[in-house]
């Protein structure tokens, strides 16, 4: 199994090679016949991975631990899920997990595209083929997950006990699927600057594919954040670790460059831009896989180090100066005649949120490596943690909430003050008045006032936005309002869908600022029948339970909840879990206490509880966490997985036109975000 | 010219209440302290538990750490200023317990300064650009209402050349 999977990773990267050189010489000289060889090459490099990823699977199903990478990273008597996911868990398979979704985008596009694009699509293959090629020269002859031992052992070392959680089963496919989906745009920019064709074509191509991989980039940040919320039992779902500000750094260029593509699609401008963009994205997304991969900044992250972290680097240099050298090559005939009617427009406001968007990217990864570069200057290694990240990126993020709201007010071309200042009235009173309700509510901190208040406002300005289209369609065709909401979001798509997408980050905003700003602690040592208080609730320690099976041992602590009139709501079972393979590392099962005849533990905080530790003697080391907001955070995730979706639907009018494949895009048509 | 000026001064003023904005946030959030509990548990935020990676003082569940929890406690309620509490705890660990950069040392400063000043450089060059952009629209729309008239020498050959016809 072991020899035939490593067979196949070899094979890849031969196919993989030989695509990149086919398409590319195939394309420059003019010889069809290369190109659909190269074609054929990326077909056979993504099937050779499909082999080898189930022959790792199989390999963990069957308890294979000749296989290295098997016996460390499985054991006997772990659920299939798990043995499943392992395939991730270590180095070695997640960067054949990668490689291998790399290998399906490469294959899906250079399969759905081959009748369109003619030009663009055999450098755009050519160059996925390249970054394929990396990956498979790393699994080769650096990161064999096929590698053997030279005993079998009886059981393997096991999966790391945090990593066995439904989270962390759907949180790096996403992540990954995030990181490697920047891939297409990247390599149709690539092919856009190699062959000349640098039109809109390369945009429109990718769309699609640049809102799938954003949506999975975001999917995945949330689900880290959730994972960390719910298993690692610190009590907060962020905590400025170098790992997940890398998941976050390719999410804020990429929403620049989302953004900065809708300018280009109207008025033709900022193509430079775009291309710079999209190879600051593509770079961070590898450098984020670098981080997690190198150990280099140390990490609550790294469980994955390795000694691969060199060639990482130096495949970002390569793409980075490649990438580079092929944008200044196409420089002047990148460079439009930029022309601007008014300073107040539509456009200055996407280039000033592609400003902040920068600004946040630069500060994040500022602070990521400040303290390798401490260690360099100084010889001192400093700690860059939460507090310095929440200070510096707070008021950026705060300056891109603004931006946000007025970016929807203000129009393409030209906007007059006074009429900005009208249409301003309204959503700015909405946030006024929340700003005095929620000091009259007792909220007195003035970043969560502001920022919360700002929330508001913004929100104000995108219902307003769907208000107002609705009404005109309303009075224009006398259809009922829901029918004429339905329809201008249908007849708009990408931009309505957008306006959704604002809906869930505003609601995310504000489930941060709440939690941040207002989370409440308590810790106490309780004996059976003692009782500790927070934030408007009671809580009875009733003593401990416990349950054993072949893998684990779990100690519950049982405890009554009240709240304030005394009422009993239910009880909270927060665990310590021991996993046999791993007993130097117990496990905190945080509960996160809801009822339903409480609404505010639905909809407004999260009841977060923790047993710290259990004595012999049968006292509890409790702490009892009141996290504001929290949920409204995984509800903007959800309301931004809607908005995304009706982005990238297909519209009834696209679906109705279908422009026959192998026929020329009509010029100008518009590709709308 | 008026006009420059006024555009360059609203550009230093946009670079100037960015960082102006940012410090003013920086200090606001830092100082809210309601009472002692408070105080200790935002002194046990900022630093880190020295033996274990990626924990901070408040989180970390070992001994030694519960200990300096005391010790916080302590030093705050015998009137201990958190400044004094904090360098008490880098004499002995070294900056590296601290859980941002000390803004007693001078490198660590860039680590504050460096991303607004670089926003505010960013800031600084799209008012130029934009600016720029706006002053090519408008001598372009001037030529297009110059080039409306054809030049006087050409109306004038033109009608030579049409009497010459005749």
């Amino acid at each position: 199994m072991a020899d035939l999977g490593y067979i196949a990773i070899v094979l890849a990267m031969a196919s993989a090679l030989y695509a990149a050189a086919a398409c590319l010489w195939g394309q420059r000289r003019g010889e069809p016949q290369l190109v659909a060889s190269g074609r054929n090459a990326v077909f056979a490099a993504g099937g050779l991975l499909t082999l080898a990823v189930l022959l790792l699977v199989y390999s963990f199903l069957v308890h294979d631990f000749q296989i290295r990478y098997v016996a460390e990273n499985s054991s006997r008597h772990m659920p299939t899920l798990y043995l499943i996911t392992s395939l991730w868990g270590g180095h070695a398979g997640s960067l054949l997990f990668w490689t291998w979704i790399l290998s399906m985008f490469a294959t899906a596009v250079t399969y759905l595209y081959r009748d369109r694009h003619p030009a663009l699509l055999p450098y755009t293959s050519a160059v996925l083929s390249i970054a394929q090629s990396f990956f498979l020269i790393l699994l080769v002859f650096l990161a064999n997950p096929f590698e053997k031992l030279p005993f079998i052992p009886g059981d393997g070392l096991g999966l790391n006990p945090l990593l066995q959680n439904l989270g962390m089963a759907i949180h790096p496919p996403n992540l990954y699927l995030g990181y490697v989906g920047v891939s297409v745009p990247w390599a149709f920019a690539m092919a856009a600057l190699l062959s000349g064709k640098l039109d809109a074509g390369w945009i429109r191509a990718t769309r699609r594919w640049t809102l799938l991989a954003w949506l999975f980039l975001s999917l995945g940040v949330t689900l880290g954040g959730q994972w960390a919320y719910v298993e690692l039992g610190w009590g907060g779902y962020w905590g400025w670790d170098p790992v997940e500000n890398s998941s976050f750094l390719p999410w804020l260029t990429g929403t620049a460059f989302l953004h900065s593509v809708i300018v280009t699609e109207r008025r033709g401008m900022l193509k430079v831009w775009n291309m710079l963009l999209i190879i600051l994205t593509y770079n961070l997304a590898i450098f984020g896989a670098f981080v997690t991969r190198s150990g280099i900044i140390d990490s609550v992250h790294s469980f994955t180090e390795s000694s691969i972290g060199p060639a990482f680097l130096a495949y970002i240099a390569l793409s980075l100066i490649g990438s580079l050298l092929l944008l200044f090559r196409r420089w002047d005939q990148l460079r439009g005649d930029h022309q601007l009617e008014a300073i107040l427009s539509k456009e200055a406001a996407f280039l000033l949120n592609n400003l902040l968007f920068l600004g946040a990217t630069f500060a994040i990864f500022w602070g990521n490596i400040f303290p390798i570069l401490s260690e360099a200057v100084r010889g001192v290694k400093v700690t860059v943690g939460a507090p310095f990240f929440n200070q510096v990126s707070a008021p950026i993020f705060l300056a891109i909430l603004i931006t946000m709201g007025l970016g929807m007010l203000i129009a393409w071309r030209r906007q007059t003050i006074s009429s900005l200042v009208r249409s301003l009235r309204g959503p700015v009173s909405a946030g006024i008045v929340a700003a005095i309700v929620l000091w009259l509510m007792g909220v007195r901190l003035p970043p969560a006032l502001l920022g919360l208040s700002t929330c508001v406002f913004v929100g104000a300005v995108t219902v307003r936005e769907f208000y107002q289209g609705t009404l005109a369609r309303h009075r224009l065709t006398g259809e009922p309002y829901s029918v004429a909401l339905r329809k201008l979001i249908a007849r708009n798509q990408p931009r309505y869908g957008g306006y959704i997408v604002h809906l869930g980050v505003i609601l995310a905003a504000a489930g941060i600022i709440g939690s941040q700003a207002y989370q409440q602690e308590a810790q106490a040592v309780l004996g059976p029948g003692q009782a500790m208080q927070i934030g408007g609730y009671r809580l009875v320690f009733q003593g401990f339970s416990e349950l054993r099976n072949e893998n684990l041992q779990l100690i519950r602590a049982n405890l009554d909840v009240y709240n304030d009139q005394g009422r009993y709501l239910g009880r909270a079972e927060p665990a310590k879990e021991l996993h046999f393979v791993r007993p130097d590392q117990p496990m905190t099962e945080a509960d996160i206490f809801r009822a339903i005849g409480e609404p505010r533990t639905l909809f407004l905080e999260d009841l977060y509880l923790i047993l710290v530790a259990a004595s012999p003697e049968g006292t509890a080391t409790l702490r009892a966490f009141i996290n504001p907001l929290v949920n409204w955070i995984w509800m903007g995730a959800l309301i931004l997985i809607a908005g995304t979706a009706v982005a990238a639907w297909p519209e009834a009018s696209e679906a109705r036109v279908r422009v026959p494949r192998g026929a020329p895009q009509p010029a100008g048509s518009p590709t709308r975000f | 010219m008026r006009v420059q000026s006024l555009g360059r001064r609203a550009a230093l003023g946009g670079v100037l209440l960015v960082l102006i904005g940012g410090l003013g946030w920086a200090s606001t959030a830092a100082a809210q302290e309601d009472d002692l509990e408070q105080q200790a548990i935002q002194i046990e935020e900022s630093l880190n538990c020295p033996l274990c990676e990626g924990f901070t003082l408040h989180e970390c569940p070992l001994l030694i750490c519960d200990q300096m929890r005391a010790v916080i406690r302590q030093k705050l309620a015998a009137g201990a200023s958190r400044e004094e509490i904090v360098a008490s705890f880098v004499a002995l660990y070294g900056e590296e317990v601290v859980n941002a950069p000390l803004l007693g040392e001078g490198f660590n400063w860039s680590a504050w300064l460096l991303p607004f000043l670089a926003l505010a450089g960013g800031a600084a060059w799209l008012a130029y650009v934009l600016r720029d952009w706006h002053r090519r629209r408008g001598a372009i729309a001037e030529l297009e209402s110059v080039s409306a008239r054809p030049p006087e020498e050409y109306i004038r050959r033109a009608e030579e050349e049409l009497g010459e016809i005749d």
